[in-house]
């Protein structure tokens, strides 16, 4: 699949971007990602209930959430996010096993999920397709 | 990763990055380590194998994330592995261990290498090692893809499809294949139905979101009724992440009458028979098969035991009316019980083709070390034989082809001048013969040379001159199953090794098989194996000798003759006997199984007469007892050891038979000498 120009999908707006995850490296390299597609992080954040405050201080327009923390967290975190803004646009981060926790986040409207460990190519793809829907 | 272009990072970044994954990357081996030496005999093998998995996972992801393609290729491959694994197409051993251990080293090797700049360890050399550890150990059944499912719609989602065409919608029918990078396919799958439903209206996804057959398919089918054009809906059908190729075409009111579906893929045979009409095959356990043909074996003798007291019921007791309907019942059982006995025997026939598929590799390598150029033709794959068989004759066929590669077929350049064409060709096929299953392997190669064969025998003090003389170079051929006989002029490391012939030989006879060689000098050679259709029950006709009970297999005896004792001549010290036109060695089986007792001194005698390969042989027994059908039972006995007995059976009555094999009286008979 061919990566499109990034002018296309972006169109010069700066995407506001929350990522929690609970690993240092892949908050980097989702950061990395957002920037080299012309997003801001405005916030990250390590667990789910880190994640849900800053969420409602910083209404970013999108929030790349790691499912697969421990005991849950992410999942809570989705589900308090979309029980109180149902616009809220996640995209879920998941390690290789949790398939049932990936369900669970796209039955609660989470809208695509990204497979650990990031990769940067398909996860700009996969950012820039659930942007498409924002525009 | 050219697409890393995209991302352009700075080298600041790319250095932390490296530092991070370096930490992390060293933890993951470690744990990598650990598991690799725990996974012989762990009990929730699933899960180590899912944790292992991740660990190559992670490494992937974050190795191509830093550029380290040798290492993301590697880890990637190292995932096949453990798929491998899971899918059961290689055994949990002490390789396996070994060969994960390898793999941790290499990583570990690769990545202290990236970070101090030194050379990296020879990656690709591991990769190929994992492929073929993969190939070998799963006779490279990864290779096999599944097959697309078929789309057939009901009556209801055809009633659907017409309302959306009223509606102005055009339908299409879509494959969309899962992405590589798509490792959570439930997952994606609901991804593709949510973007679908966005896109239109779904008339059916096939497998359907919820079932389990999800994981393990390559292609989603859909058939999805929509507004847009097709171009539009292709490409909305590409989700990153899940979807990785798109097959869309629009659904033709005529040809949706004839069939669902109009793709070019469609028209694959072989994709859609497998599917459409379950052939309502299970899979059992072959050690349940062999359980219910052992109960089945003893029900043979359970009624042969019945038959036996059927007719003693009826000497006691004459003129008992319930004799009749006890007969009936009887012959009832019998009858069921010989339908049962066929029923079990044909479920444990499976194709040869299991035997036969190991033998494309098994040629291609020794060819390539032996640096000939050799093709492979498989005849009959499809034949039915014995479970049993399909057990025992891999390794002996494997020894013949090692044998027809090494020193039947010549080298490309003593092909050539021998006018023959560069690519020698060796046949296997296998094919049924009235009751008999035929296997051969035939080569186009340079043939036995039997006077070769002599003068090795000679020379190996396994014939003496003066008996080589009686030899014709016909019966030399078969010196090559004697013990300790190899005419390769040295010992070469493809054939050199393990098995010869006599053991080949040994083997076969052991399920009742035979092995024939023929061989023309510079034209070839070919061997013919012949084994009985079924293993486990045989047709004998049972006799006594030297006060013993004995059977002989039906399809081995020529014929029995009554002779009287003073037409017994004797040459060389040995009994013979003449019919007709024939000489015909004579054997007392109390005397080659030094039974000790001796044959009663009657004035007439029974000889069956047994043959193999024109060669008669005739066996004096005491007394005829009848022809029975006899399940084999295996027996620890001796006499096994022998090889005069080739197994044992019990009959109703309780009486325990030894079942004798014909090639051995034979040999023990010296048939040899006398063939016409």
């Amino acid at each position: 699949m061919q990566m499109k120009n990034k002018e296309d999908t972006i169109a010069g707006q700066k995407y506001r971007f929350l990522i929690v995850d609970d690993s240092v490296f892949a908050r980097k390299n989702a950061a990395k990602v957002v920037e080299m597609l012309g997003g801001i992080v405005v916030g990250e954040a390590a667990t789910g209930k880190e994640g849900v405050e800053q969420y409602f201080k910083l209404k970013p327009d999108i929030v790349i959430l790691d499912v697969s923390m421990p005991e849950m967290e992410g999942l809570e975190a989705l589900a308090k996010m979309r029980e109180k803004d149902k616009e809220a646009k996640v995209i879920i981060v998941s390690s290789l096993g949790y398939q049932e926790l990936v369900k669970k986040a796209l039955s609660l409207g989470a809208k695509h999920f990204i497979s650990k460990p990031f990769e940067p190519q398909k996860a700009a793809e996969i950012i820039q397709f659930v942007l498409k829907e924002i525009k | 990763m050219d697409d890393l272009s995209l991302l352009q990072l700075s080298e600041d970044d790319v250095k932390s990055l490296k530092e991070t994954f370096y930490q992390q990357s060293t933890e993951l081996i470690e744990a990598l380590i650990n598991e690799s030496l725990s996974i012989e005999g762990c009990k929730d093998i699933d899960s180590k194998l899912k944790t292992i998995k991740r660990i190559f996972h992670t490494l992937k992801g974050d190795s191509a994330s830093i550029g380290l393609k040798e290492l993301s290729r590697l880890t990637h491959k190292a995932e096949d592995l453990i798929q491998a694994i899971e899918n059961k197409l290689i055994d949990i051993d002490n390789n396996l261990t070994d060969l994960l251990l390898k793999v941790a080293d290499c990583i570990k090797e690769t990545i202290e290498a990236s970070m101090t700049g030194k050379d990296a360890p020879m990656v690709s050399v591991i990769i190929d090692t994992i492929d073929e550890f993969i190939k070998t150990s799963g006779d490279g059944q990864l290779d096999n893809v599944e097959p697309a499912l078929f789309l057939s719609l009901s009556e209801y989602e055809k009633l659907l499809v017409s309302e959306y065409r009223r509606q102005g919608k055009a339908v299409y029918s879509g494959r969309l294949s899962f992405s590589k990078d798509c490792q959570m396919r439930s997952a994606g799958a609901i991804i593709i139905s949510q973007q679908l439903t966005s896109l239109g209206d779904i008339v059916k996804m096939s497998p359907n979101l919820d079932s389990k057959e999800i994981e393990s398919v390559d292609v989603i089918e859909i058939i999805l009724a929509s507004r847009m054009s097709k171009e539009e809906v292709k490409n909305l059908c590409n989700i990153p992440g899940v979807v990785g190729d798109v097959i869309m075409d629009e659904l033709r009111e005529e040809a949706f009458a004839i069939t669902p579906r109009d793709t070019s893929e469609a028209q694959d045979p072989s994709a859609t028979t497998a599917t459409i009409s379950p052939t309502g095959t299970i899979r059992v356990e072959s050690e349940k098969m062999d359980r219910i043909m052992d109960l089945v074996g003893e029900l043979v003798i359970g009624r042969s035991m019945i038959a036996q007291l059927v007719s003693e019921f009826e000497e006691r007791f004459p003129r008992e009316e319930m004799l009749a309907r006890f007969s009936y019942a009887n012959s009832f059982i019998e009858r069921s019980l010989s339908d049962l006995q066929e029923s079990v025997m044909k479920v444990r026939m499976v194709p040869i083709g299991r035997v036969f598929k190991r033998f494309p590799r098994v040629v291609r390598d020794l060819a390539k070390a032996s640096n000939k150029d050799i093709k492979l033709v498989i005849h009959g794959e499809d034949t039915e034989v014995d479970k049993g068989l399909v057990d025992v004759i891999g390794e002996p066929l494997i020894h013949i082809v090692r044998n027809a590669v090494d020193h039947g077929i010549e080298t490309v350049e003593e092909r050539e001048s021998s006018g023959k064409g560069r690519q020698g060709t060796i046949m296997l096929e296998a094919y049924h013969q009235g009751n008999d299953i035929i296997i051969e392997v035939k080569d186009d190669g340079i043939g036995i040379d039997p006077k070769r064969l002599k003068e090795k025998a000679v020379e190996k003090g396994l014939i003496s001159k003066n008996e080589l003389e009686k030899v014709d170079d016909k019966a030399a051929i078969d010196f090559i199953f004697l013990p300790g006989f190899s005419t390769a002029k040295v010992i070469s490391e493809v054939s050199g090794r393990g098995i010869g012939m006599d053991v080949v030989k040994t083997v076969v006879e052991g399920v009742r098989g035979t092995i024939q060689v023929k061989s023309g000098v510079g034209s070839g050679t070919i061997f013919i194996l012949r084994f009985p259709l079924t293993l486990a029950i045989i047709r004998a006709i049972l006799f006594n000798a030297g006060g013993r009970l004995f059977a002989i297999p039906i399809g081995s005896v020529k014929e029995i003759v009554r002779v009287f004792t003073k037409d017994v001549e004797s040459v060389a010290g040995k009994e013979v006997l003449r019919i007709r036109e024939n000489v015909i060695p004579l054997v007392r089986l109390e005397e080659v199984m030094n039974l000790g007792k001796k044959g009663g001194m009657r004035d007439k005698l029974f000889v069956i007469i047994v043959s193999r390969d024109d060669r008669d042989t005739g066996i004096i027994v005491n007394s005829m007892v009848g022809e029975e059908e006899l399940f084999i039972k295996a027996i620890n006995d001796h006499w096994v050891n022998t090889k005069i007995v080739g197994g044992a059976s019990i009959l109703g009555d309780g009486k325990v038979v030894l079942i004798l094999n014909v090639d051995a009286i034979i040999k023990k008979a010296g048939g040899k000498d006398s063939r016409r």
